[in-house]
C-alpha cells in the first residue's frame, strides 16, 4: 500500500493528528516570545571594580591587569577586554557560545576571590555582573516634573520608582542617572577650621562617631528582658551642625562653627536630558535570559501604576526597544500576508481553478501553524530573523503543494479517472521525487544550522525556521492536500474557460513557443549555448568579486547615537551647553520621536555604553526617529545634519553619529577598527596619531578617531620629600588630605527611613576648591600646626589618558572608523593598502579588526557551509539517482544561479553580504529541484525508447508548467522581502534578492542549458558504446 | 507519447526576443557600470572641517598681583592685670566682654590693713612734727645762750643733733607713709586703656597672691593681623607694602600697610610672621578672628587677563593662539601670575587681538579654524 492510500484509509487518524498540530500551532503563535533580534552576543560577564581617586594608569597596572591575568585561565574564555579609567576598572570576559552565563559568572567570581589578596586594599568590592556594561538598557524612562525640583524627582526615582522596577521579574538592574542626588553636605571653611584648630579628619571622625546606632546588650526589667540600644543617628542638618568637634578650656567648637551643613544635591558630575530638558533617567537592564518584550511590557505596567501614584511626576518612556520590535513584527506579519496573497495570485493564475487554489490556500496557514508549533518546541522566538525566514518560506512552501496538486490535476484529466484514483496515482507518482527535492533543500540547511560562532547564532534560528517550514509544507502536501483533493476535486470537468483564463492560456502558449524555440536552438547548437553560459558565468563571477561586500546590509532603524567628546577637561556645564546645540536640530522636528542625552558618568551605574564610563567632557545623544516609512529624510541625512552642527560647535573634538546596529556584532564597536597594541601609553598615542594621519582621506570613511588619547589634563603634585618628613607627615597622608579636601570623603550614612540612606560628605566649601590656588592652599594638618600644600609641593601640568584599554592581555589603542556610500570591503581594502605602508615602532603591532575580522570569520564559516551543502545535495542525489555521474549534470544548474545572483544584486543596488551568501547557499537546494524533475522525466522517456532530442523536448514541454509555476510563486513570495516593504526587512532582504535572481536565471537556463549539457554529455557517453546507458537506466527512480 | 514540435519563430517574434534580451542586458550592464565606476573612482572623502573655536577680544588693564596669606587678628594693646598685693579680692566689677574705659576699676582688694598702717604712720608723723618743733625751739634757745656764752657748746650741738634726728625721722615716716599709700592704691586695679575684658581669672572672696592674674583686657584700637608667610615668599615682601585685610567672619575688607616683619622664622612651621594694623574704623573686628591678608606684590600696567585654558604650555614656554585671517597663530607670552582660573599676561599679545580660548589640543601654528561666537554671547 502506498502512502496516499494509507493516508486516505486512515484519514481519521491523519485528520486528528493534523488538528492536534494546528491547535498546538495556534497557541504557539501567541506564546512565542518576541524579540527584535536573536541574542547573538556570546555569554559575557563583566567585573566592575572601583578604585577611588586613582588615575587610569594606576588602575590599569594595579587592578585591571591582575584581574585579566587571572581570568585568562578560565575555561571557555574567548575574549577579555579591560578598560581602566580614573577610579574605575571594568573587565569584560566573553565566553564560548554554549556556556551558561550564570556558570561563567560563578567561575569569574571564584577567580576574583583567588586574586583578591593580591589586589590593593583600597579597592571597592569587585562586582560581577552577568551582562555586558555595553548592553543597551531595554527601557530608559525619563522622569521630570513641573511641580517638583530635580532633587525631589531624584528622591522619588531612587526610592519609589527603583523599588518597584527592581521587583519586576526579568529585570537585572535599575540604574538611576542624572545627578541631583541629595547628600548631607558638610562644606568646611578651611580658614575658620584652621583658626579654631580643627581639621577635616576630625570633622569626618566626629560625624562618624556621633551617627550613633549601636547595641548595648540586654537588661532585665522586672521579669521582662529589654534590649539596650544607642539610637541617636544624625537625622537632620541641624543635628549634624551641633556636633561638638573639640571641647577644652578655651570652649567648644561645633561643626556649625567651621562648616556649612546642608541637605542638598551633591556635586553634579553627570547629566541626563530628555528632549532638551534636564531630567532624571531610570535605565532598566534585563537579565541575560529574560525576554525583552515581556520585561518591557511588565515595566510599562509598573510605570502605569507609578503614574497613578505620583501624579506630580511626569514619567516618559524615553528609549524603548520594544516599540520598534512590535513595529517590526507587525510590519513583517503584514509582509507575510502580502507574500501569501501574491503567491496565491500566481497559483490561481496558473491553476485557473478556485478549488485547487483553495487547497493551496489552506495548506499555507496549516504549514505555518505547524511551523510555529515546531519553533516553540525548539525554543525559538519571533524576531527579525525568524520572521524573515517565514517570509522566505512562503515562496518555498507552496512548491510542494503546487507540484503535488498539479500532478493530481494531470491525472484528473486522464480518461476514467476518479478523484480517489487521481489523488492516489498523482501523489504516489510524485512522492519520491518531491521527497528527494525537499530533502535536498533540507540537506542544504543542515550545515547552515551548525556553522557555529556568531554567524551560526545569527543564522541558526533562520535556517531552523526554514527547515521547519519546509518540512511542514512537505507533510501538508502529502497529507492535507490529498485529503482535501479527494473531497473537493472532481475528474474531467474542464471548466468553462473565462476570459482571464483564456488570456492566460494564450500568454502561456506564447511563452511556451519562445521556450521551445530556445530549446530548439540549444539542441541544435549545444556547444554554443554552453560556451555562452560559461562566458556569462565567468562574467558574473568576475562582477561578483567587484560589487563589494559587507557583513550585514545597512539598516535604517531610525535610531542612532551621537558620541560627543569635548576638549578634554571641559566642565559638565560646557559639555551640556555644546550638546544642546545638537539637540536643537533634533528636538521638536516631525521626524524625531525622542532625544535623550547622557553626559558624564553616574557613580555606580552599570549601563555604560560601549565607551566605558564617560568623563564630564563626554556625552552621548540617543535619538529615536519615526519609522523610515513615515519620514522623508533617511537616517543618514539626519545623522549628517547633527554631525555638521557639532563640527561648527567650538570645543567639540568629536561628534560621531553611530547608527544602532551599525555593526553586526554588538561587541564590535565600529565597522573599521585598526588596533595598535603595545606597552607604553605615550608611544601608543603617538603611533595612533601617526596612523590617523596616515589613514585620513580614504573615500567613504566618514569619521575616524582614536578611542583614547593622552589628552586629559592632569596636575602632578610633586611633594618635597624632606619637607613633608620634617613636618611629621608621609606622602600618603598628604595625598589623602588633598583628596578629601578637594573631592570629599564619605564620613557616614545619613539615615532617613523609609527612604534610602544618603551619604554624609565632607569637603572644602566650593569657593575653597575651585582653582589652582585653592589646591595650593589645602591645609595639611601637621603636629607643628597647619601647613598649606604649596609649602611642601610643586605642581606640574601634564596630560594623561582618560581611559586605558586592554584586549586579551595587551594594552591597545583603537582607531575607529565608519563608512558611508561605499561597501565595507572596498573601504577595508583601502585601509589595508595604507596599513601596508605604515611603519609601526618596534614592539608595536598595527592590525585591522572590527567588522572586517568578523566578516572574514563569518565568510569562512559560510563557505564551509556552502561546500558542505553542495556535498550534501550531491550525496542525496547519488542516493536518489543511484548514479555518481548524473547528480553532476543535475548540479550543473548550481553555478548558473550566479548569473542571476549577480544581475539581481546589481539591479537592486545591493552588496554581497552574509544574507546574500545565505541566499546563495539556499539556492543550491532550490535550483537542483528543477533539474531533478526535468532530467528525471527525460531519462524515463529515453528509457521508454524516445530519442535524445525528443525526450528532452518532451520533458521540457511537460515540466515547464510546474517549474515555471513554482519559480514564479517563489519569486512572488519573496518579492515583499526583496522590496523591503516592512521596517526591519532590510537586514535580510538580500536573501530574497539573491534567491529571486538565482531562481529566475536557474529556471530559464535550466530549461535551455541543462538539456544542452545533457545532450553533450549523452553524445560523449554514446560514443564509447550504448551498453552503459542500458545498464544504468533501470536504476532511474520512478 | 511523442515529442512536441519545435516551433520556429517568426521575424517579429525574433525581434521581440532580441529586444527583450538587449534591454535586459542594458539594464544589468548599466547597473554594473555604475557599480564599477563607484569602485574605481569613488567619491573623495569629505574633508575634515577645521576645528571650531571660541575667541575673546582682549583688552589691557592695570592688574594687581596679590598673594594671600592666612592669619589671626591680634590686639596690639593687651594687658593681663595681676594682683600687686596679697589680699582678699573684694570686687571685680566687670565681667568678660565688658567695655571699660581707661581708669575704670577692674578689681578691688581688701586694703583695711594698709589703711590702718597709714593712719599709724600719719600719727607718728604728727608726733614727730611736734617733737621737731620742740627740738627747734630748744636749739634756738641753746644758740642764744651759747652766743652769750651761757652754755657750753656741747649743749648746743646736742640740741641741733636732736633737730636733725627728728627731721630725718619725719622724712622716714613720710616715705613709709608714701609706700603704704602707694600700696593702698594697688587695692584698686584700673584699666590701663580703653579696652574689652577678655578674661577674668579670679573671683570675689579669693585670696589674691602677689603676681596672680586677675583680669585680662584687650585694647579696642590697635588691632593687627598677624599672618604666617611661607619662607619662600619672604624675599618678596617688605614693610610698607599695601595689603588688603579680609575678615571672612565679617565679610569685609580693609586696606592697610605691612607694618613689620618679625625677624625670626618659626622653627617648626618655617613660616615668617608679618603684621599689619587694621585702620581705626575696623568696627566689629575682634582679636582672634581669622584674617586673610592679600598682599599686593606689584601693579602691572597694560596687562591682559585670559582664562587659564587659553594659555598653553608650562613654565617659560607659555603660549597662546590668536586668530588671524581664519588661522590660529601661535604667540609666546609672559605670564605674571595665575589666579582664580585666569592668567595675567604681561607680554606677547596686544589689546584688541582675538585670542582663541578653546583649549583644543589640535591647535597648532597656522591651523585653519572656524571662529565661533564669543563665549556668553
Amino acid at each position: 500500500m502506498n502512502w496516499p492510500e494509507w493516508v486516505l484509509r486512515h484519514r481519521h487518524t491523519v485528520i486528528a493528528l493534523l488538528v492536534g498540530v494546528l491547535v498546538l500551532g495556534v497557541q504557539a503563535r501567541f506564546q512565542l516570545p518576541v524579540q527584535l533580534f536573536p541574542d547573538t552576543d556570546p555569554p559575557t560577564v563583566t567585573v566592575i571594580t572601583e578604585y577611588p581617586g586613582m588615575a587610569a594608569a594606576d588602575v590599569d597596572a594595579d587592578l585591571t591587569r591582575l584581574l585579566e591575568e587571572e581570568f585568562a585561565s578560565l575555561d571557555g574564555v574567548t575574549r577579555i577586554s579591560g578598560t581602566s579609567q580614573a577610579g574605575l576598572s571594568v573587565v569584560r570576559v566573553e565566553f564560548d557560545y554554549g556556556i551558561l552565563a550564570t556558570l561563567a559568572a560563578v567561575d569569574v567570581q571564584n577567580a576574583v576571590s583567588r586574586v583578591r589578596r593580591d589586589l590593593p586594599d583600597a579597592i571597592g568590592e569587585p562586582r560581577v555582573l552577568e551582562f555586558s556594561t555595553a548592553d543597551k538598557p531595554i527601557i530608559t524612562v525619563a522622569l521630570r516634573s513641573d511641580r517638583l525640583d530635580l532633587a525631589e524627582v531624584r528622591e522619588l526615582a531612587d526610592n519609589a520608582v527603583r523599588e518597584r522596577l527592581e521587583r519586576v521579574p526579568g529585570v537585572a538592574a535599575v540604574d538611576i542617572i542624572g545627578a541631583h542626588r541629595r547628600e548631607l553636605h558638610v562644606a568646611l571653611d578651611p580658614d575658620r577650621a584652621e583658626a579654631l584648630g580643627v581639621d577635616l579628619e576630625q570633622v569626618v571622625a566626629a560625624l562618624d562617631a556621633w551617627n550613633l546606632v549601636a547595641p548595648g546588650g540586654r537588661v532585665r526589667h522586672g521579669a521582662l528582658e529589654s534590649v539596650i540600644r544607642f539610637d541617636a543617628p544624625i537625622d537632620s542638618a541641624r543635628v549634624a551642625g551641633r556636633i561638638v568637634l573639640r571641647s577644652d578650656a578655651a570652649g567648644q567648637v561645633r561643626l556649625n562653627d567651621v562648616a556649612t551643613v546642608s541637605l542638598a544635591p551633591g556635586e553634579i558630575r553627570n547629566a541626563y536630558r530628555f528632549d532638551g530638558l534636564p531630567a532624571i533617567a531610570v535605565q532598566v537592564l534585563r537579565r541575560d535570559d529574560a525576554n525583552t518584550v515581556e520585561v518591557a511590557t511588565r515595566v510599562r505596567d509598573v510605570l502605569e501604576t507609578l503614574r497613578a501614584e505620583h501624579p506630580a511626576l511626569e514619567i516618559i518612556v524615553a528609549d524603548d526597544d520594544s516599540v520598534f520590535t512590535e513595529r517590526v513584527i507587525t510590519d513583517m506579519t503584514q509582509t507575510v500576508l502580502v507574500a501569501v496573497v501574491l503567491t496565491m495570485a500566481v497559483v490561481l493564475l496558473f491553476l485557473a481553478n478556485l478549488r485547487q487554489a483553495a487547497i493551496i490556500a489552506l495548506s499555507i496557514p496549516a504549514a505555518f501553524l505547524a511551523t510555529f508549533a515546531l519553533m516553540q518546541a525548539a525554543g525559538l522566538d519571533l524576531n527579525m530573523v525568524t520572521m524573515s525566514a517565514l517570509i522566505l518560506a512562503i515562496g518555498l512552501l507552496v512548491d510542494d503543494g503546487i507540484v503535488v496538486l498539479e500532478n493530481i490535476h494531470r491525472h484528473l484529466e486522464m480518461p476514467d479517472a476518479s478523484a480517489r484514483s487521481a489523488v492516489v496515482n498523482g501523489v504516489g507518482e510524485i512522492l519520491a521525487a518531491k521527497l528527494g527535492g525537499s530533502l535536498t533543500t533540507l540537506g542544504v540547511l543542515v550545515p547552515l544550522m551548525f556553522m557555529g560562532s556568531f554567524i551560526g547564532e545569527l543564522f541558526g534560528p533562520l535556517t531552523l525556521t526554514l527547515a521547519f517550514a519546509l518540512a511542514a509544507s512537505f507533510v501538508m502536501a502529502v497529507t492535507l492536500v490529498p485529503l482535501l483533493g479527494v473531497w473537493w476535486l472532481r475528474p474531467g470537468r474542464p471548466q468553462a474557460p473565462n476570459r482571464l483564463v483564456a488570456g492566460l492560456g494564450r500568454a502561456g502558449g506564447a511563452v511556451r513557443v519562445y521556450y521551445l524555440a530556445g530549446l530548439g536552438l540549444a539542441l541544435r547548437r549545444p556547444v554554443t549555448i554552453l560556451v555562452t553560459a560559461v562566458l556569462l558565468l565567468a562574467a558574473s563571477l568576475g562582477m561578483l568579486r567587484m560589487v563589494g561586500s559587507e557583513m550585514l546590509p545597512r539598516f535604517d532603524s531610525g535610531s542612532f547615537r551621537v558620541v560627543v567628546d569635548l576638549v578634554p577637561g571641559t566642565t559638565l556645564e560646557d559639555t551640556v551647553r555644546a550638546v544642546a546645540r545638537a539637540e536643537d536640530v533634533l528636538v521638536g522636528r516631525e521626524h524625531t520621536l525622542t532625544v535623550s542625552t547622557r553626559a558624564g558618568h553616574e557613580a555606580g551605574a552599570r549601563a555604560m555604553g560601549d565607551r566605558g564610563a564617560m568623563a564630564v567632557n563626554q556625552a552621548e545623544i540617543t535619538v529615536n526617529l519615526v519609522p523610515r516609512t513615515e519620514r522623508e529624510a533617511d537616517q543618514w541625512q539626519i545623522m549628517d545634519e547633527v554631525r555638521q552642527v557639532l563640527e561648527r560647535t567650538p570645543g567639540v573634538m568629536l561628534g560621531v553619529p553611530r547608527e544602532m546596529g551599525g555593526t553586526a556584532r554588538a561587541s564590535t564597536a565600529a565597522p573599521v577598527i585598526v588596533r595598535v597594541a603595545g606597552e607604553s601609553p605615550a608611544e601608543l598615542d603617538r603611533t595612533a596619531r601617526a596612523l590617523l594621519e596616515h589613514l585620513r582621506g580614504i573615500p567613504g570613511v566618514t569619521d575616524l578617531y582614536k578611542d583614547w588619547a593622552l589628552d586629559t589634563p592632569e596636575l602632578r603634585v610633586r611633594l618635597d620629600h624632606e619637607r613633608v618628613a620634617e613636618l611629621g607627615l608621609t606622602g600618603a597622608q598628604a595625598a589623602r588630605a588633598v583628596h578629601r579636601a578637594m573631592d570629599g570623603a564619605v564620613a557616614t550614612r545619613f539615615r532617613q527611613p523609609p527612604l534610602r540612606d544618603l551619604d554624609v560628605v565632607v569637603r572644602y566649601a566650593e569657593a575653597h576648591r575651585l582653582h589652582l590656588e585653592d589646591l595650593e592652599n589645602v591645609t595639611l594638618a601637621t603636629p607643628a600646626g597647619p601647613v598649606p600644600l604649596r609649602e611642601v609641593a610643586t605642581l606640574e601640568h601634564d596630560l594623561g589618558p582618560r581611559v586605558l584599554t586592554r584586549e586579551d592581555g595587551q594594552r591597545t589603542l583603537d582607531v575607529l572608523g565608519y563608512h558611508l556610500g561605499r561597501p565595507l570591503s572596498e573601504v577595508v581594502a583601502d585601509v589595508e593598502a595604507r596599513l601596508a605602508t605604515f611603519e609601526a615602532p618596534d614592539g608595536y603591532r598595527v592590525f585591522l579588526v572590527g567588522e572586517q575580522a568578523d566578516f572574514d570569520e563569518a565568510r569562512a564559516h559560510m563557505l564551509r557551509a556552502l561546500m558542505l551543502a553542495a556535498l550534501a545535495v550531491y550525496l542525496l542525489l547519488v542516493v536518489q539517482f543511484g548514479s555518481f555521474a548524473h547528480p553532476l549534470t543535475v548540479m550543473s544548474a548550481i553555478p548558473l544561479q550566479f548569473i542571476g545572483v549577480t544581475a539581481a544584486l546589481l539591479v537592486a543596488g545591493k552588496y554581497i553580504s552574509m544574507p546574500a551568501l545565505l541566499g546563495i547557499i539556499l539556492l543550491i537546494g532550490i535550483v537542483v529541484n528543477n533539474s531533478i524533475i526535468l532530467l528525471d522525466l527525460t531519462r524515463r522517456r529515453m528509457a521508454e525508447g524516445l530519442d535524445l532530442h525528443a525526450a528532452v523536448t518532451e520533458a521540457v514541454d511537460t515540466r515547464m508548467r510546474p517549474i515555471m509555476m513554482t519559480a514564479l510563486s517563489t519569486v512572488a513570495g519573496m518579492f515583499p522581502l526583496a522590496l523591503e516593504m516592512a521596517v526591519g526587512a532590510e537586514r535580510f532582504s538580500p536573501i530574497a534578492t539573491v534567491i529571486i535572481g538565482g531562481i529566475i536565471a536557474a529556471t530559464v537556463l535550466t530549461l535551455v542549458v541543462i538539456p544542452a549539457l545533457f545532450v553533450v554529455m549523452e553524445r560523449m557517453r554514446v560514443k564509447p558504446g550504448p551498453a552503459l546507458q542500458a545498464n544504468e537506466a533501470p536504476h532511474a527512480p520512478l | 507519447m511523442s515529442a512536441p514540435e519545435i516551433p520556429r519563430l517568426s521575424w517579429p517574434q525574433r525581434l521581440t526576443v532580441t529586444l527583450v534580451l538587449v534591454l535586459l542586458a542594458g539594464w544589468i550592464g548599466l547597473a554594473g557600470a555604475e557599480r564599477l565606476s563607484a569602485r574605481f573612482d569613488p567619491e573623495p572623502a569629505r574633508a575634515v572641517p577645521p576645528p571650531a573655536v571660541e575667541t575673546l577680544a582682549v583688552s589691557a588693564e592695570t592688574a594687581v598681583v596679590e598673594r594671600t596669606y592666612r592669619g589671626t587678628v591680634e590686639a596690639e594693646g593687651r594687658a593681663r592685670i595681676s594682683a600687686r598685693l596679697t589680699a582678699q579680692i573684694l570686687a571685680i566689677p566687670h565681667r568678660e566682654g565688658a567695655l571699660v574705659r581707661q581708669g575704670d576699676v577692674l578689681a578691688r582688694l581688701d586694703d583695711e590693713e594698709l589703711r590702718r598702717d597709714a593712719a599709724r604712720l600719719e600719727a607718728v608723723g604728727e608726733r614727730l612734727t611736734g617733737e621737731l618743733a620742740t627740738a627747734r625751739r630748744e636749739a634756738a634757745r641753746q644758740e642764744d645762750l651759747f652766743r652769750r656764752n651761757l652754755t657750753p657748746e656741747r649743749n648746743l650741738d646736742d640740741a641741733r643733733q636732736r633737730v636733725h634726728t627728728l627731721e630725718a625721722q619725719i622724712r622716714e615716716n613720710a616715705a613709709a607713709l608714701g609706700v603704704v599709700q602707694r600700696r593702698l592704691s594697688y587695692a584698686e586695679e584700673r584699666a590701663p586703656f580703653d579696652a574689652l575684658v577678655q578674661r577674668v581669672h579670679a573671683s570675689e572672696g579669693e585670696l589674691a597672691a602677689t603676681g596672680q592674674p586677675l583680669v585680662e583686657v584687650v585694647a579696642l584700637n590697635g588691632l593687627k593681623a598677624v599672618v604666617q608667610v611661607p619662607q619662600m615668599d619672604v624675599p618678596r615682601l617688605r614693610p610698607g607694602m599695601t595689603v588688603r585685610l579680609e575678615v571672612p567672619a565679617l565679610d569685609r575688607t580693609w586696606s592697610a600697610q605691612v607694618d613689620r616683619f618679625y625677624p625670626a622664622l618659626d622653627a617648626s612651621s618655617r613660616n615668617a610672621t608679618l603684621a599689619a594694623f587694621f585702620p581705626d574704623d575696623a568696627v566689629g573686628v575682634r582679636p582672634g578672628m581669622a584674617v586673610q591678608a592679600h598682599v599686593e606684590l606689584e601693579q602691572i600696567e597694560g596687562a591682559v587677563r585670559l582664562p587659564a585654558q587659553a594659555v598653553h604650555g608650562e613654565g617659560p614656554e607659555r603660549r597662546v593662539f590668536v586668530l588671524e585671517d581664519g588661522r590660529a597663530r601661535e604667540r609666546p607670552v609672559q605670564v605674571a601670575v595665575a589666579r582664580a582660573g585666569e592668567y595675567l599676561i604681561t607680554a606677547g599679545i596686544e589689546p584688541g587681538e582675538r585670542v582663541i580660548v578653546t583649549a583644543d589640543p589640535r591647535l597648532g601654528d597656522g591651523l585653519r579654524v572656524q571662529a565661533g561666537e564669543d563665549p556668553g554671547s
